[in-house]
């Protein structure tokens, strides 16, 4: 009798989760259609040619003389932009200057500041005096050495005040400083540099990866304040791009040279208010955050973070035992 | 198999599947909030004394639980009245420490100086700043540049410091708790109070990376994420159904330690944290409609809003 009445229950049930399934099945056919038309609006045709000079005559990008700010600042002077260079070292920003303007033919600035002090801001005040900045690159980041538990971090106490200084208060400020002059013209656009450390915790980079949030929801709850003010401001997560900072020395696919990055990035801006900024990037940020759980994700950062920790400090015990010996035969 | 039964299938997996998540949720949430109060974790295991920045109420629930105290704020009159009430009430031993978090990196070794030699069991980061009355656009905030850094240092600063400056020693003992306060307007980009959750979501991210790396040292890190409490911050508002009364939010949040690594600190806003996840997917919270909407409500205090909550509570046992 119990099994006539449980067959009978299914029977009935049938029809009802015949349509929660057809349900299922249709609105995953129609997410699919729209992420495949949505990708190709993003990544093949792109907006291109939304970073112009129209936005204003000048652009500013911070931490421009290595990596990832270096090639923003070239892309923008291609692109037509008059470049203020803002970054910690005066040789090194002019020799990019000097490169910039011999290559592009554009006016250059700059101006030498350290990001990790938080008195610099009337500087770069002064400095700003005057221009119509059409772009705002917010490039300027620091980054652990290697990943490492946080209390093993060497001069953890300046390291803190530091790495919270260089890669969010400058974002504020320079975003403080810059925005109101933008708002006044309707136009412009911010691309704030963050991580894609920032989309989820990433154990033994726990500063970093807290920095990094932080941009990301700045940036993200700012676009929408002043959107329609005809500002964009964009926040940029790239995964593993080959710079000095990320210590990458051969780019791979996912692993793409600033200059492909940056390539990449700028046809993004003003179609996604959060990017990925490459393809290949775009994926690994979709696989990571809407595929896999976040504890899962969490608990493999972590473990890949202890083996390149566990990885970098055999190499230095090896390169010093090398140094040791060779010392010792001279 | 037709496509009928497949389809059928299909429905039957994903309906069990929501079902089975619900039903996880559920249970978890009444450990959290409904058992904890008769399952309460022995908070004098961490150690003796409690250090907490902010919200007096805390104070007073962990001096309840059995734990000395020390008390940071800015103001010199409100620590020594606390100090007073709870060596009065509860008998615990209490040290002041007097600072103001918005001055930054400079005043932590003062700080450490005064917690030395204590043995510390528990630290509260509560201290925070919210610098507009009301929901307004970035710019509008008047002395940006120096509000600015102020709730950088306030907000988020101290957390990794007092971290720094108090697991040492709860690692070599080999337990701890560290308690970080974040807020649920920290939990999804907030429009209109951009910087305030921007602060809050690092708190959330440094909380969750250090309880990973840290968790099997013995320490437990706690994120708290509580909707709306009625403190000096919030200009006391009126306690109701959705607005919890200090004390009483004190008092669950202690009760989910040991049951949870992030939580919200009591049912009730574990239920309105449900409540606006499912009312304000992120593309109506971030939408111009409610934002234009947000910008038209009242003011909530005349005065200025900064009211750091300083209280650092530690616990700790005297020899």
């Amino acid at each position: 009798m119990n099994w006539m009445n449980v067959e009978e229950m299914i029977r009935r049930a049938e029809t009802p989760l015949f349509w929660v399934g057809a349900f299922t099945v249709a609105s995953l056919a129609l997410w699919l259609l729209y992420r495949l038309i949505s990708g190709f609006r993003i990544w093949v045709w792109g907006n291109g040619q939304l970073l112009s000079p129209k936005l204003g005559k000048w652009a500013v990008v911070t931490g421009a003389t290595d990596g990832i700010g270096k090639s923003y600042a070239e892309e923008l002077a291609r692109r037509g932009f008059a470049m203020m260079l803002i970054s910690r070292s005066q040789d090194k920003l002019d020799d990019v200057a000097k490169s910039l303007e011999e290559q592009y033919k554009v006016e250059t600035r700059t101006i030498a500041v350290d990001f990790g002090k938080t008195d610099i801001y009337p500087k770069i005040e002064a400095g700003l005096a005057g221009l119509e900045i059409g772009v705002l690159v917010n490039n300027v980041g620091v980054s652990y050495p290697y990943p490492e538990y946080y209390l093993h971090i060497p001069d953890l106490d300046n390291f803190i005040t530091n790495m919270i200084n260089v890669n969010m208060t400058s974002v504020c400020q320079m975003t403080r400083i810059v925005l109101p002059r933008m708002a006044d013209r309707s136009k412009g656009v911010i691309l704030n540099i963050s991580s894609a450390s920032g989309m989820y915790p990433l154990p033994l980079l726990t500063v970093y990866s807290a920095t990094k949030a932080f941009v990301d929801f700045f940036s993200r709850g700012l676009q929408e304040e002043y959107r329609r003010q005809g500002i964009i401001i964009q926040s940029v997560l790239p995964f593993f791009v080959a710079t000095k900072m990320t210590r990458i020395r051969k780019p791979t696919l996912d692993k793409p040279t600033p200059e492909r990055y940056v390539a990449a990035e700028v046809t993004t801006v003003g179609l996604q208010s959060q990017t990925n900024g490459y393809f290949p990037h775009a994926v690994m940020g979709w696989v990571t955050t809407k595929l896999v759980p976040t504890n899962i994700v969490i608990f493999l950062g972590a473990r890949m973070n202890r083996l390149q920790r566990t990885g970098y400090l055999q190499r230095r015990k090896l390169r010093e035992q090398r140094n040791g010996a060779s010392l010792k035969s001279d | 198999m037709s496509l009928t039964d497949m389809l059928a299938a299909v429905g039957g997996f994903t309906l069990v599947f929501y079902l089975l998540k619900l039903a996880w949720r559920c249970w978890c949430g009444f450990r959290e909030y409904v058992l904890s109060e008769h399952w309460q974790v022995d908070l004098r295991t961490y150690g003796q004394w409690a250090d907490k920045t902010c919200l007096s109420a805390f104070y007073f629930k962990l001096a309840q639980r059995g734990l000395n105290v020390i008390l940071v704020s800015r103001s010199e009159d409100k620590l020594r009245m606390v100090a007073k009430e709870i060596e009065n009430e509860y008998g615990r031993k209490t040290r002041t420490i007097q600072v103001d978090f918005t001055e930054g990196h400079s005043i932590y070794p003062a700080i450490a100086k005064e917690l030395e030699g204590l043995e510390i069991g528990i630290l509260v980061n509560n201290v925070g700043m919210i610098y507009t009355d009301s929901f307004a656009c970035f710019l509008e905030t008047p002395d940006a540049e120096q509000k600015i850094t102020q709730v950088i240092n306030c907000n988020v600063l101290s957390v990794p410091q007092m971290t720094r400056l108090v697991l040492p020693d709860m690692i070599e003992r080999g337990t701890g708790l560290i308690i970080n306060i974040s807020s649920a307007v920290g939990v999804r980009p907030q429009p209109l109070l951009a910087l305030y959750s921007a602060t809050k979501i690092f708190v959330k991210y440094f909380s969750q990376c250090l309880h990973a790396e840290y968790k099997s040292k013995g320490i437990s890190v706690q994120c708290v994420v509580p909707v709306l409490v009625s403190t000096n911050m919030t200009h006391n508002m009126e306690v109701n159904r959705f607005v919890k009364s200090a004390p009483e939010f004190a008092r669950e949040a202690l009760n989910t330690v040991g049951h949870s690594s992030y939580t919200s600190g009591c049912l009730s806003h574990a239920l309105q944290n449900v409540a606006l996840t499912v009312l304000f997917p992120d593309w109506f919270r971030m939408s111009t409609f409610l934002i234009r909407n947000l910008k038209k409500l009242p003011k909530m205090g005349k005065s200025d809003r900064r009211v750091c909550k300083e209280n650092q509570r530690v616990s700790e046992k005297e020899e």
